[in-house]
């Protein structure tokens, strides 16, 4: 027998006598370590969602004259018929989008 | 009930994130690639278990990229190539694999098992390979793969795994010198 065959031949040796090893809590383990990136992901991208939203707030506020908004919002709220079919037809709309995201 | 192809289950984690059809794939691929590991490591088990659990979490966050050319063991062994390239990097490479010699060779003497012993040999056998001769002899060797399928795996080209191989056998020849296959 050459070097090479030896060596062929120790590798076969070796493959027919693989050890198998029990999947006892190494599956559960990597079902852990799943749960856990996700959430550091999850953790991450809300991170940055929110760091951006910061950055768009401040920018806005020195662009837009947020006092002139803020001071065209109704002090009082006045009920009416107008205003109750406004108020139901936009929880309806509100409903059925909501319905229609979730059913997806 | 015959047993789902590992492309069907694919799909299913693709599609719906099906966490049962993953479970299925870890059980079904974790003992080879363990094993594999174990080889790679210079049989250094918590290592090659920890790379092992790294590479189907990374298996399951990039199911994405996955497109199905290859095997999907083959794609495990590519994920569990570059984790431990890096591992090894990161650790300074031959250090570590001192350091990690000499507790296998004080547990071995302790160890009563036989049947593990060879395959512990071989793995010390291999260890004083470059990590990339390694992984392409063990590919080769024992997982009988093709020369296609490995540089598929470790990203090289086709003539390089030729090469490797070929170096890699020849290393190996001189460390196994010694070795009986009759008496292990």
């Amino acid at each position: 027998m050459n070097d090479t065959q030896k060596v062929n031949e120790i590798f076969n040796h070796a493959r027919q006598q693989e050890p198998n090893y029990s999947n006892a809590s190494f599956t559960s383990q990597v079902d852990v370590g799943i749960k856990r990136e996700r959430l550091l992901s999850r953790i991450r991208s809300c991170s940055i969602m929110i760091i951006a939203a910061l950055i768009g707030i401040i920018t806005i506020n020195t662009q837009i004259p947020l006092h002139l908004l803020l001071s065209k919002i109704p002090a009082s709220i006045v009920i009416n018929p107008t205003s109750i079919m406004l108020a139901v037809g936009l929880s309806s709309g509100l409903c059925y989008f909501t319905y229609f995201v979730l059913e997806d | 009930m015959t047993a789902l192809s590992d492309k069907v289950l694919v799909g299913r984690v693709q599609r719906i994130k099906c966490q049962s059809s993953f479970n299925t794939l870890v059980l079904r691929h974790q003992s080879q690639l363990r094993y594999s590991l174990r080889q790679m490591t210079g049989w250094n088990e918590s290592l090659a278990d920890d790379l092992a659990q790294e590479t189907f979490i990374k298996a399951y966050l990039s199911i994405a990229t996955y497109r199905g050319t290859a095997k999907f063991s083959s794609w495990l062994y590519r994920i569990a190539y570059n984790l431990m390239t890096s591992h090894f990097r990161l650790k300074k490479n031959k250090e570590v694999s001192g350091l990690e010699n000499r507790e296998i060779s004080t547990r071995s003497a302790d160890s009563a098992s036989h049947s593990i012993d060879l395959h512990r040999d071989l793995a010390r056998a291999m260890s004083v390979l470059p990590i990339k001769q390694r992984m392409a002899l063990h590919l080769s060797l024992h997982r009988d793969l093709t020369q296609n399928e490995i540089s598929i795996i470790m990203e090289l080209p086709l003539g390089t795994v030729k090469t490797v191989i070929n170096r890699g056998k020849l290393a190996l020849r001189e460390s196994l010198d010694s070795w009986n296959i009759e008496e292990r």
